[in-house]
């Protein structure tokens, strides 16, 4: 049910505050729900989005180029969620290395999680064998905006409210203990007690609020927490292109009974990544080779350039094939990042029209992301050369020193990731924070390593854990 | 040549004053411009060839 005006909960002690209406949130909230128990979200921003609660989230970032954070993120209601691109891969095995956690333990909580992204079952994930080191897979999809697709099933439902445009101010307890949160609406401050409280606000909010909270309650928080620290997203580039023979790929994917159909047309991008031994015996991060067909001609420029630097190559497909399909490939590739201390947020002086400050993040790419991305697309070329099934050419960039353009895939993660001490995790395998009894973080600030799956399939299933974990307590 | 010379030490002096008093001002003013790259820049190619291939 929506609340308009919180003075009637004044009284009310909720089960669960949830801070936050992002997917974790509200997926938290559904899997309570579930299981009857009552929580109340609170969300700063409205339904829809508006230029004053978007300056709110604006950040300052030290180090490479990085995405701006009012345009990768938004204040609403269901969160960044309303300008996502959908994607739904799972977390590898080897993703999770160092996790308090193992991907069975998410993966119990696989139906749930796909009920709530809309995830048909038809639709299935494959990873198959593409060569000895290289893997083929593809991209799941989900079509769910969680403003759109929960507002109605929320205002309806008994045990879960929301109260829209109610900005979290702080958190006020004892001990190891939160009493309750103070928040703000329509310029009047409430208290929000609770048995437990979850902190749901996003990769940058979450570490922003409970790094402003360890200011203000420095006898509720451990000083000692690892806050800010292991931030992570997604670099995406582009690494090179080649030009494909369509014919020779095919019989490359009968030969070695790759048999599912999505991979078998051009019309699809082909996605490969390296596999578990692969990355383990070349030391390299994990990478998604997203790989781009486009039809060409022999009149076409690239077409022109093959020939003069394989000519060999060219004159055997004129000579040897009878159907001369030809098609540009472009390949991008989107990282794992390495986990860094020096990739942090940190508290700028600057304070935000609600008295807490914007936040500094500090990222910067490093040479482990660029070495992997050359070793991983060179053992594409090689096969593609034994195979005869093209050339490819990769950019001088990956061979030298010099500094490279890359963009984001605005997946921040990591800054309150969990493990097994306070040494360096600030959640425990549970997502409560070390040290504090009822205080919980929700999302992908949690994450120990970003694997090169987008996050927010592995959110949804930890936000369900979380709410399952709760209802056990 | 003296004249020259002192000429040029008193304006590198303000011009270095002027920059670093200015510094704060121009900090607040810029300090939400965030970077925003993509990778439209063309890089050069190496390709991976066949040794029969040229």
């Amino acid at each position: 049910m929506i609340i308009d005006d919180l003075r009637n909960l004044k009284e009310h002690n909720h089960f669960v505050v949830i801070i936050g209406s992002g997917p974790a949130g509200i997926s938290t909230a559904l899997e309570l729900e579930r299981k009857k128990i009552e929580s109340i979200i609170i969300e700063a921003g409205d339904i829809l989005p508006d230029p004053h609660s978007q300056e709110l989230l604006k950040g300052s970032i030290i180090g490479d180029a990085y995405n701006d954070l009012t345009a990768s993120r938004l204040r609403q209601f269901g969160g960044t969620s309303a300008i996502w691109g959908g994607n739904c891969n799972p977390m590898k095995n080897e993703d999770l290395n160092g996790w308090p956690i193992t991907k069975f333990e998410l993966d119990n909580y696989k139906k749930h999680s796909k009920k709530i992204l809309n995830l048909n079952y038809k639709e299935k994930f494959f990873l198959e064998k593409f060569s000895k080191n290289l893997n083929i897979y593809n991209l799941v999809w989900s079509n769910v905006r969680f403003g759109e697709k929960y507002f109605n099933h929320i205002k309806k439902s008994k045990y879960i409210h929301l109260s829209l445009k109610t900005s979290f101010i702080n958190f006020e307890g004892n001990d190891k203990t939160i009493n309750f949160i103070n928040c703000k609406k329509n310029n009047e401050t409430f208290k929000l007690k609770s048995k437990f409280f979850i902190l749901s606000c996003g990769g940058i909010e979450n570490s922003r609020l409970l790094l402003w909270s360890k200011e203000l309650n420095k006898n509720i928080f451990d000083p000692k927490l690892p806050i800010g620290n292991f931030y992570m997203d997604h670099p995406y580039y582009n690494v090179g292109s080649g030009l494909v023979i369509y014919e020779k790929l095919i019989s490359y994917f009968q030969n070695n009974t790759i048999l599912n159909k999505p991979i078998l047309t051009c019309k699809n991008n082909l996605y490969i990544s390296a596999n578990k031994n692969f990355v383990k015996r070349k030391n390299i991060l994990n990478s998604g080779l997203y790989v781009s067909f486009q039809n060409i001609n022999e009149d076409d420029n690239f077409f022109k350039q093959v020939r003069c630097v394989a000519p060999k190559f060219i004159k055997n497909i004129y000579e040897n094939l009878k159907i001369k399909k030809i098609h540009k490939i472009d390949i991008n590739i989107l990282q794992e990042q390495e986990t860094i201390k020096e990739n942090r947020i940190i508290l700028n002086n600057i304070k935000d029209p609600t008295g807490i400050p914007y936040p500094i993040v500090f990222w910067k790419k490093n040479y482990k992301e660029k070495k992997s991305a050359r070793i991983i697309t060179e053992d594409l070329a090689k096969i593609f050369i034994d195979n005869d099934i093209g050339r490819l050419s990769l950019n001088e960039n990956l061979y030298n020193q010099n500094d490279y353009d890359v963009t984001v895939g605005n997946h921040q993660m990591g800054g309150t990731r969990m493990g097994f001490d306070i040494i360096d995790s600030v959640v425990d395998k549970d997502l409560k924070i070390h040290n504090l009894d009822n205080l919980f973080i929700n999302g992908s600030s949690t994450f120990r390593s970003g694997g090169h799956s987008h996050p927010t399939y592995t959110i949804v299933k930890l936000a369900v854990r979380l709410g399952d974990h709760l209802s056990k307590l | 040549m003296k004249k020259n010379k002192r000429i040029f030490i008193k304006s590198s002096l303000s011009l270095f004053l002027l920059t670093v008093m200015s510094e704060p001002i121009l900090n607040q003013k810029n300090y939400f411009i965030n970077k925003f790259k993509t990778y439209k820049k063309k890089y050069s190619k190496i390709w991976i060839l066949d040794i029969n291939d040229n």
